[in-house]
């Protein structure tokens, strides 16, 4: 309370005392200002802002930097350009004067045309005026006194037209008269500006010193909005809209604002020059400006990227700015220490750093004194401009997103579409980027996972980790396959962002090792690039091509992209020097979705993922005619635990996991009386046990009786395909198996089958990813699996056990099949035959019965009392039946196998067609201390089904628990297969989806077919594949290289070789099996290969007879003597004289020695070396193709014994058809054609 | 033994439960009220203050509390907890000193600086234009220190959770958990609005206009702070740092979780008489059904006036009269209701006194 001058009631006095009042108002008004100061430096000190003068800062260095780089480069062109410009200058000089004396007379003469003008038009406007009163003149008098003053100005104006044509006349005469000579000076004096080479050198030049000029007046605070430098960069797509259900706004990205180089030419790195400039050391002034430029530039990216660099180190030391440099460079060096690459996990951009950053580690104080400063002043620029490991770069798959001539340009796609996170934020943190990942290791170690969850059990931590690590028998652990990077993570919370907080945006940014979940969005079918091979075989068929004597794709596609006349749409897409980019991860997780039969138990809408045919068949073989098979001591290890017979068969365990593997009580809903402790293993045996029991009773199989075997060395040689071993008749069945082989002569070195170069092209072929091996079950222990009986049965005729297997025909005959059956009867697996005895799976009745009450409950028909009365009542094997029948349904067994029981049975799993848009929060994490983050949620449930029961009550209830069953995925598998779950999302990108032509749409379903059918494990097709080829030990025996397949057959034969295959080179040592395909496959495979070497499906060519014409043969011009070689005796050469065209080929095909190689008698037995030109008959070959082959054989297919008779595009033997190669070709093409078919006829 | 966890962290989480803090903020108040000149003095009141500042500071090195108490949202409310204190303080301060004051019949404070005219300038322009800057200040320095509490574009598909009123119908919105919406949603604030504008008339009190007092005014003080302070700022208080995810309550210390699992097995009192006591199940027509509940509230209302001018309220009878009288006793009867309401759900699991989804009708 103030002190009152006053108390009286009616005193005007002041009530607050007016100096204390003053000293308030200043007080406050100070605090104004500073808050307002303060407002304003925020403002400037915006991140966004800083980060963009930042990046202002270092490109006017790089720019200046490569502007004196260029000048210095191109000194001796200007040298000799300015010379020119000199001489010119010195011509031009000479006659200035005469120039001056025209250039003056000219405006004396142009002065006076224009008074004249100027006086004309203006008596004009009087004529105009008279004129006008005339006609509206109210009296006569008032009429005539307007008529008269019209003449005048009429005649007045006469006159001066007539001095105004005068004056221009002398003006004409003028300027025509000295015409010549001023075009003759105005080239000289335009001599810079029409020599285009010193233009553009000039232009280069001195835009980037323009560019590089730095006004840090415009950055200033608060002035920065008059011509402000810095500025929001977005994008504002048209077509992806962002969803806010009852709103679709256009989608708006921001992240240009930082990422400033993203999608700018010049930015990406590995185009940066790695050169060392000699800069002039005799020139200080230059010297001192270049390292001006170095320190802007330097600096701008050192402050900018790293902040963390000490303070004390930021400023030129006493040796100059040179000697911070490369102190600064020591800092980022321990800066990069972190980074451990063993694993191969980072990043290009940071990569690329290391390697400069080790270039320079060299760089000790000695060699530093020693270097000359000029040179090193270069290498700091250039390592500098390497080592910008940052959001300034442009994008790292330029060429496949981004870039203007990608498929997916910024301007159309912008970024949070792929890579999500909230686009229209400028904030670091409120983008929602997101840190890499941890490992799962730091996800169950962390202690904020602890503190987080109060309702946790005290030990529930250790069971989880037991859970995650125990019992994972697959390759390696959980621990692998992911970036450990916490130093990352702590730097980036330091900016805001923690992946703990679930607020406000559903969709935070994927890790960079996760965005790849984002291409399924647009690429519903799984259709990803693979342009080369594509276009490759566009170019073997394309009519404007001609016919091509390289094969080579890139320099193709560079000369059709350079036709003037192109439509720019259809401009070819070159990938630069490295691959397109090619989403592995999800094509590998959609795989793993099919391959391990997800969608038996997991509906994904086949109306949205076209990838998911309607009426895909099961993945496992069906269960009713079982007994055939195998028998019940097998069944009972195998269903209980199918892991310990093979560890990487796709079927999954149910049991021993770790919501049941312990011993456990359970806890009856109501009455209570099953409160006792039971065996988690024992009740886990029963199950298993009263499933088997339930299958062995319903099995139609019969029992398979004693089968005669062969002998298993033949059947082993038949397995691995080599023919020198197997004398000739060979099945490959390690294709498609993994197939233990015990002689030591017939092995094959894994290493190879994985990957494999060939020595000719220098191309890698296999598949890399995952071997085509896998593609069926692996053989090791099957002896201890199946019956004798049945296995030669099913070699000889698989569909006949199972319709929709994937297994061919392989047209074995009764030995072979013996043969292989005795073979693969050899391998047994002996640890789990003693399995069988010392721990045997039995069914303890006790146990079964409470199963069954507890069924009878869980079914809500039954009280408990009523459910003990019946379950009594029933029968022990009653009882068995209905316990093993009841489990089916709830593990859902139907999902994967057939069973006629089952046959309407609903999947009994959650739907996961919008997995990837749940709401984080309604994942149901329950106490696993987890992050709670989508892909966290995936991978942990891939690696451990049932860990989210950990601690849940409704776990002591056997049938609330969770079920799904533990396929024991290896890291990458899971990681693969979360991703593939991460890009199920419900996002309305419709506008800007992917849809395949017609076109796209045939390679979509050919590939499924090739896919499915493991086509690729023999043959290379799209480039890929070929995975048996190292195992067979000539090159020449080997199944073909598919590449210009379509262009090679014909549809119609192709479809019929598809349905019945049959020899065409005999001497290959692998057969190709019988697939029976399909209609519609057949059908499809066709169409697909005609689609990749761009031929007309189903059109082809009519094939006239080149050789006859209207029943006559085709005469040429007069009797034509030819010297040909005597069949009898090719050195000597004889004398012939034909008539017709078909001579001339025939005399030809002679000369050119085809049927030395190519079989042509049916006599004759089949030789090795080529096929036979029967085949032609069948109608197999194009024409188009005969006329390619014939021209340069080995760029159709390399290493070809074939030779080449068109050599340089010159016919080899010039007698025939006047040395016309086109014409030789033509006649050859009809010659193969005809004249097979014809001596049918 | 850990002194947090084991025993800050349990007992604060147990003092903030709405069905403790209710009681104990009312208990509290009731005590103040009571005993306003030992709590108001200075030193007690300061020592008091420092507790709650004490704690309140060092709460902030928990996380969970740290990230309430700083979500720019919640600011105000954080500044409002503090000024509500601090002005109760005040006005019980300068209460108990006028009371004391009148005991030695000396004239109220406010009746020493009373004055009838001041100076345009500089004694009203002068302050209103610093206060004018300060604030201009004060809330540059807000916009700038703590950022706007912007979230995402609205979807009807993700909405927030929870999902809270402005925090001033936060008490309201307390209030949607015990009771039908028609009630908390409609009744009770106009009841609040009429009861306000009925003050003056009901108001037959010449003492203590003007100046600080409770001696003299202690039964409308008493309403007022109770229904202010408890039924609104507290509930405002509950809504803002107490309730998370799906509406459930947290403890200050407490994670959010949006996956925790509360059991709500409310019932009605047909199913507690008919089910529970007379084992008799509710009978099909609603007036059979909901007679006690029926009964329970008209009783309230018809006996209760009657035994409040009978008891608590007798030397309030005379001076008011008879339809003043009823008219504070039924808006008092409607206040308090409320709390029995509470009481009701936390002690006996009370859904509705009266529930008729025929006409759509709970209380």
């Amino acid at each position: 309370m103030s002190k009152r001058p006053s108390a009286t009631n009616n005193d005007p006095g002041y009530f607050y005392n007016p100096k204390r009042l003053m000293q308030i108002f200043t007080g406050v008004t100070a605090a104004l200002m500073a808050s307002i100061l303060w407002m304003i430096w925020a403002d400037f000190e915006r991140p966004w802002k800083a980060d963009q003068r930042a990046e202002l800062r270092w490109e006017s260095g790089k720019l200046g930097v490569e502007a004196m780089l260029l000048e210095a480069r191109t000194q001796a062109d200007r040298a000799k350009l300015d010379a020119l410009l000199e001489a010119a200058q010195e011509r031009f000089d000479a006659q200035k004067a005469e120039l001056d004396k025209i250039e003056a007379d000219l405006r004396l003469a142009e002065s006076g045309r224009y008074a004249a003008e100027l006086d004309y038009k203006g008596q004009k406007q009087y004529t105009t005026e008279a004129d006008y009163f005339v006609h509206e003149a109210s009296t006569p008098e008032e009429r005539d006194a307007w008529l008269h003053k019209l003449e005048v100005s009429r005649d007045r104006e006469h006159r001066l037209r007539d001095a105004l044509q005068l004056a221009t006349a002398n003006r004409d005469a003028l300027l025509d008269s000295k015409k010549s000579k001023l075009q003759e000076l105005d080239a000289l004096r335009d001599q810079e500006r029409k020599n285009p080479e010193l233009a553009r050198l000039k232009l280069t030049v001195e835009a980037r010193k323009r560019k590089a000029s730095f006004h840090p007046a415009r950055n200033l605070p608060l002035l920065d909005f008059l011509a402000p430098p810095t500025k929001v960069e977005q994008v504002v797509l048209d077509n992806i809209v962002d969803n806010y259900e009852f709103a679709t706004p256009k989608k708006v990205d921001r992240c240009g604002t930082c990422h400033i180089g993203i999608a700018r030419t010049g930015f990406e790195p590995e185009k940066w020059p790695l050169e060392i400039l000699d800069l002039p050391a005799g020139d200080p002034e230059k010297v001192e400006k270049f390292e001006q430029a170095v320190y802007r530039f330097v600096f701008g990216l050192l402050e900018a990227i790293w902040p963390k660099v000490p303070p004390d180190s930021r400023f030129p030391h006493e040796d100059g700015l040179l000697r911070t440099v490369a102190i600064h460079h020591a800092t980022l060096d321990t800066l990069f220490a972190d980074y451990d690459d063993s694993d191969g996990t980072i990043g290009v951009d940071e990569k690329t750093s290391l390697k400069v950053w080790r270039r320079y580690e060299r760089l000790d104080d000695a060699t530093w004194k020693e270097s000359p400063k000029g040179r090193s002043v270069g290498d700091y620029y250039l390592a500098a401009l390497q080592g910008m490991a940052s959001h300034w770069r442009a994008h790292p798959h330029m060429d496949s997103m981004v870039g203007t001539n990608s498929p997916h340009p910024y301007e159309t796609f912008g970024c949070t579409v792929c890579h999500l996170g909230r686009g229209w934020s400028t904030d670091f943190g409120r983008a929602w980027h997101s840190p890499p990942l941890l490992t799962v290791d730091d996800w169950m170690t962390t202690e904020r996972a602890h503190a987080e969850h109060r309702h946790l059990p005290a030990n529930a931590q250790m069971s989880l980790e037991e859970a995650m690590q125990a019992g994972h028998s697959g390759e390696g652990n959980v621990h692998q396959g992911f970036v450990s990077d916490k130093a990352t993570e702590a730097r980036w919370k330091g900016l805001g962002r923690t992946k703990t907080e679930l607020q406000y945006w559903n969709y935070p940014q994927l890790p960079l090792s996760l965005v790849q979940a984002s291409c399924l969005k647009c690429h519903k079918d799984g259709v990803y690039a693979s342009p080369r091979e594509e276009y490759l075989h566009a170019h073997l068929g394309a009519p404007h091509a001609g016919l091509p004597d390289t094969l080579d794709y890139e320099d193709h596609a560079r000369e059709f992209n350079n036709d003037p006349d192109l439509d720019t749409s259809r401009r070819i897409f070159i990938p630069e020097e490295k691959e397109p980019y090619r989403p592995a991860q999800l094509e590998r997780g959609q795989d793993n979705f099919l391959r391990f039969g997800c969608y038996g138990c997991h509906k994904l809408d086949a109306a949205i993922y076209p990838l998911m045919e309607t009426q895909r068949p099961k993945v496992g073989p069906p269960l009713d005619p079982i007994t055939a098979k195998t028998d019940e001591a097998f069944l009972l290890q195998w269903v209980y635990n199918p892991k310990a017979f093979r560890p990487d068969t796709r079927m999954p365990r149910f049991w021993e996991l770790s919501n049941n593997s312990h011993t456990f009580s359970y806890r009856f809903a109501e009455g209570g009386y099953l409160t006792e402790q039971v065996d988690g293993k024992a009740w886990g045996e029963s199950e298993a046990y009263a499933i088997v029991q339930y299958l062995l009773a319903q099995s139609k199989g019969g029992a398979g009786g004693a089968e005669a075997l062969g002998d298993p060395k033949k059947g082993e040689r038949l397995i691995v395909g080599d023919y020198a071993a197997s004398g000739g008749q060979a099945k490959a069945c390690i294709a498609c198996h993994d197939v233990p082989i015990a002689s030591p002569e017939l092995k094959v070195d894994p290493d190879k089958l994985r990957a494999w170069t060939d020595p000719r092209t220098q191309r890698v072929y296999g598949w890399g990813d995952r071997m085509s091996r896998q593609h069926g079950p692996n053989l090791a222990g099957i002896g201890s699996k199946v019956k004798a009986s049945w296995l030669v049965s099913w070699l000889k005729d698989p569909r006949g056990y199972w319709h929709d297997t994937n297994m061919p025909d392989l047209r074995l005959t009764d030995e072979e099949a013996r043969d292989v059956a005795a073979y693969l009867m050899t391998l047994k697996n002996p640890e789990f035959e003693a399995l069988k005895t010392s721990d045997p799976v039995t069914g303890d009745q006790g146990i079964l019965r409470r199963i069954a009450e507890e069924l009878k409950v869980s079914e809500q028909q039954e009280s408990t009392k009523d459910a003990i009365r019946i379950v009594a009542g029933m029968s022990e094997q009653d009882r068995t039946q209905y316990v093993g029948r009841k489990l089916i349904a709830h593990y859902g067994c139907f999902g994967c196998h057939q069973m006629e029981s089952f046959k309407d049975a609903t999947p009994i799993g959650t739907e996961l067609t919008k997995w990837g848009s749940k709401s984080i929060e309604r994942l149901e994490f329950n106490h696993a201390p987890i992050e709670h983050g989508r892909f966290e949620f995936a991978y942990a449930k891939m690696v451990n089904p049932r860990v989210y029961d950990l601690g849940m009550p409704r776990a002591d209830l056997p049938f609330d628990r969770l079920k799904m069953p533990r396929f024991d995925f290896t890291p990458e598998e899971a990681r693969d297969l979360a991703v593939f779950l991460l890009g199920l999302v419900d996002d309305p990108v419709d506008a800007a989806s992917f849809r395949p032509d017609a076109h796209q749409r045939v390679l979509i379903e050919g590939r499924k077919v090739v896919h499915r059918y493991n086509c690729q494990a023999c043959h290379i097709i799209e480039g890929k594949g070929a995975d048996v080829w190292p195992a067979v030990a000539e090159a020449k025996w080997r199944p073909p290289d598919l590449l210009g397949q379509g262009l090679k057959t014909r549809p119609a034969w192709l479809f019929e070789f598809f349905k019945k295959p049959y020899e065409i080179r005999p001497w290959h040592s692998i057969r190709m099996p019988t697939f029976h395909f399909t209609d519609e496959e057949d059908r499809a495979l066709v169409a697909y290969f005609a689609a990749l070497s761009r031929v007309p499906y189903p059109f082809e060519e009519k094939t006239a007879d080149g050789l006859m014409q209207e029943g006559k043969e085709i005469a040429l011009p007069a009797a034509v003597r030819l010297k040909v070689g005597d069949p009898n005796d090719r050195a000597k050469k004889v004398d012939r004289s034909v008539t017709t065209r078909r001579d001339m080929a025939n005399a030809m095909f002679t000369e050119y020695q085809c049927k030395s190689c190519h079989s042509t008698d049916p006599a004759v037995p089949i030789g090795n070396r080529a096929p036979d030109f029967r085949h032609t008959r069948e109608g197999r070959l194009r024409a188009e193709w005969i006329e390619k082959w014939l021209w340069n054989p080995g760029k159709l297919q390399a290493g070809t014994a074939m030779p080449s008779f068109f050599a340089k595009g010159q016919a080899q033997d010039p007698q025939f058809f006047g040395a016309s190669a086109e014409e030789q070709l033509r006649a050859l093409r009809d010659y193969i054609l005809n004249h097979y078919a014809e001596k049918d006829r | 033994m850990d002194l947090f966890q084991d025993v800050i962290r349990p007992a604060v989480t147990f003092l903030t439960r709405p069905e403790i803090l209710l009681p104990v903020a009312s208990v509290a108040l009731a005590l103040a009220l009571k005993y306003y000149r030992v709590l108001s003095q200075p030193k007690v009141a300061g020592l008091l203050g420092l507790v709650f500042l004490g704690w309140f500071v060092g709460s902030l090195w928990n996380d969970n509390f740290k990230k309430v108490i700083t979500k720019p949202d919640n600011i105000p409310i954080v500044l409002l907890v503090f000024s509500v204190l601090f002005l109760l303080w005040l006005c019980l301060r300068r209460a108990a000193l006028n009371d004391e004051r009148a005991e030695r019949d000396e004239p109220p404070l406010e009746a020493i600086h009373r004055r009838e005219t001041v100076l345009v300038w500089p004694d009203l322009v002068m302050v209103e234009f610093i206060c004018l800057l300060a604030v201009s200040a004060l809330l540059t320095v807000w916009s700038v220190g703590i950022r706007a509490p912007l979230e995402e574009p609205a979807s009807a598909a993700f909405t927030p959770n929870p999902s809270k009123a402005p925090w001033y119908f936060l008490g309201l919105q307390e209030m949607l958990v015990y009771f039908d919406p028609w009630l908390a949603g409609v009744v009770f604030p106009t009841l609040i609005i009429v009861g306000l504008v009925a003050i003056p008339y009901v108001d037959v009190n010449p003492k203590g206009n003007g100046y600080f007092t409770i001696k003299e005014r202690r039964f409308s003080i008493t309403v007022f702070l109770f229904g202010f302070l408890i039924f609104w700022v507290v509930l405002i208080f509950i809504g803002t740092f107490l309730r998370g995810a799906n509406w459930n309550f947290f403890g200050p210390y407490d994670k959010w979780d949006p996956h925790l699992q509360v059991p709500l097995n409310n019932i009605d009192v047909s199913e507690i008489v008919w089910v529970k006591m007379l084992k008799l199940g509710r009978p099909a027509h609603w007036l059979q059904r909901e007679i006690f509940g029926i009964l329970m509230v008209l009783g309230y209302f018809a006996v209760g006036p009657a035994l409040l001018a009978k008891t608590v309220l007798k030397p309030l009878f005379k001076p008011l009269g008879f339809v003043r009288f009823s008219i504070v006793a039924m808006l008092l009867l409607c206040m308090v209701s409320l709390p029995l309401k509470m009481l009701g759900r936390w002690l006996f699991n009370l859904k509705y006194i009266v529930t008729i989804p025929e006409f759509f009708f709970n209380i």
